[in-house]
């Protein structure tokens, strides 16, 4: 019998635990025009879709030169949300982002802190990246690799900015293997690639596609290196949500990749 | 639910050939409400310029995927433009005798090139619709064989009387919808890509729901992903209803639902 999706969708979500994102943003993308446009709106937003708890950067730290200030700004904005969590942008290759960096963790109970080395033109397999890695570790914060923000097929003609290499991305995981690296938007062949090569490197699902892409990516990484992302607002969060909640896995394992992961990796 | 896609590709590079494979697909693209799906072939399988023969192996496989589910696929004839005339009407007859319904065109040529005469000329004739993948080459920069939303929206203005369906609507992205506004025999299908947030909404904000398709480019892209792009865009559950089944099925020809 045919079963309506969207209500199956829904109802799944309902009989499970709600799902923690660790993929989100608030800002503005210059290519882009968001219905999501403030901090209450994103809160709703995620709670609508079934989604309880988000990781949340802003997107000015993309292209301003200083990504403190909006860092800063970010921060303000979640603070009367128990449900988001502001992930810092760190380019550490500016000269004292260190101070910043005490700052963030003065001001908020930060879990994480994202670094994106296409955007901010750095190396990725570079001291001040291992820097980074290693403050981030002494605070108990986890580190996330923003690999992109866009399909490359279909950016703006003239911004020209790939992705992370995938070896560089190995390479530096290799170097840290008693450290989890969280890469955010991988593509299905980057997880495919990656994830059997270094245990410590961990995926979200948003950019992860291929028929059955739960079912795919299980077989190449454990269930418990997977996490619940779903890039909003850029991408639909529907999306999202449907690819694990109606995928084929068991219910136990999309609790964990939607959300006991997360719970426990982030000590949320 | 009820669900047309109209953007399938069931056997990839060769994958997915097994009946069993082909049941399993069918029977998990029912339980989210599928009740039909177009097939375009294994359209890359020999690159970009395949073989008259070449060609006819991709639609056989078609014929078979028709004979083994006639209720629930409906088919359409891969072609090569370039092969020219003679070759492009046999293989369409041949094709329409198994009960296609339409012309597939990947990227063998520009769709605005000479050689889509014949191939139009014999859609027009048969009837056929015309699905032409479609993407923006501002940045892709491959438009000697591959088609701009400019090219296929040219492609329909040429050929009025031809049903035409530019494929991917987030590859084509805005500049896309505007190019078809004015050209009422292009209908354009969601398929392929990330799901992109606003696409859908300024495409039926520009067009209306009317000329806008469900489609999901499987097994390239995965069904509730592609489904959750049109379930969570912010426009009318009768847009929704449009998109995902009434218009393709009026497209299409399909029968009047009574159930």
């Amino acid at each position: 019998m045919p079963v309506n999706c969207w209500v199956s969708s829904l109802r799944t979500t309902d009989t499970m635990k709600k799902l923690v994102d660790v993929n989100t943003s608030l800002g503005v993308w210059p290519f882009q025009r968001f219905a999501i446009d403030s901090a209450r709106e994103l809160a709703d937003h995620q709670e609508a879709q079934g989604i309880s708890a988000s990781l949340v950067s802003h997107l000015g730290t993309v292209f301003y030169p200083d990504p403190n200030v909006y860092n800063l700004e970010l921060i303000d904005a979640l603070a009367p949300h128990d449900e988001l969590h502001a992930v810092p942008v760190i380019n550490p290759h500016l000269n004292r982002w260190e101070d910043d960096f005490e700052r963030y963790f003065d001001q908020a109970d930060i879990k994480a802190v994202k670094f994106m080395p296409s955007f901010h033109n750095y190396r990725i397999y570079s001291k001040p990246v291992f820097k980074l890695i290693e403050e981030a570790s002494v605070r108990g914060a986890r580190v996330l690799l923003q690999m992109r923000y866009e399909d490359e097929r279909d950016r703006y003609f003239a911004l020209n900015i790939d992705g992370p290499k995938t070896t560089q991305v190995l390479k530096l995981a290799r170097r840290f293997p008693d450290t989890d690296l969280v890469a955010l938007n991988c593509y299905l062949p980057e997880v495919k690639e990656m994830g059997p090569e270094a245990d410590n490197l961990l995926f979200d699902i948003a950019f992860a596609e291929w028929m059955y892409t739960m079912g795919e990516m299980r077989s190449v990484v454990p269930v418990d290196r997977i996490f619940f992302g779903s890039h909003t607002p850029m991408l639909t969060t529907r999306s999202a949500v449907m690819k694990l909640m109606d995928s084929t896995l068991e219910d136990q394992e999309k609790d964990a990749i939607g959300r006991e992961n997360a719970m426990r990796f982030f000590k949320l | 639910m009820r669900i047309i896609d109209v953007h399938t590709h069931p056997i990839f590079f060769e994958d997915n050939q097994s009946r069993e494979e082909i049941d399993e697909l069918i029977l998990h693209a029912r339980s989210f409400g599928y009740e039909r799906m177009v097939i375009l072939g294994d359209v890359l399988l020999y690159g970009k310029e395949p073989t008259e023969k070449q060609v006819a192996k991709i639609n056989d496989w078609t014929i078979r995927l028709l004979e083994w589910h006639p209720d629930f696929f409906i088919g359409f004839c891969f072609l090569n433009p370039v092969l020219g005339r003679k070759a492009v009407r046999r293989e369409v007859k041949r094709c329409a005798d198994h009960g296609f319904k339409g012309i597939k065109l990947e990227i063998c040529n520009n769709a605005r090139d000479p050689v889509m005469a014949p191939v139009m000329e014999i859609a027009e004739e048969l009837d056929l619709i015309v699905l032409q993948h479609t993407a923006d080459q501002t940045v892709l920069k491959a438009r000697k064989w591959h088609s701009d939303p400019a090219d296929t929206a040219l492609l329909g203005r040429r050929y009025p009387n031809v049903r035409i369906i530019m494929a991917h609507l987030t590859a084509c992205s805005m500049r896309g919808t505007r190019e078809i506004i004015d050209v009422p025999n292009v209908w354009h299908d969601t398929s392929a890509y990330l799901p992109f947030t606003g696409r859908l909404e300024y495409a039926v904000e520009q067009l209306g729901a009317d000329r806008l398709l469900f489609g999901t480019d499987l097994l390239i892209r995965d069904i509730p992903s592609q489904l959750g792009r049109i379930l969570g865009a912010r426009i009318s559950e009768r847009d929704k209803r449009k998109i995902l089944f009434d218009n393709a099925r009026e497209l299409l020809g399909l029968e009047p639902a009574n159930n």
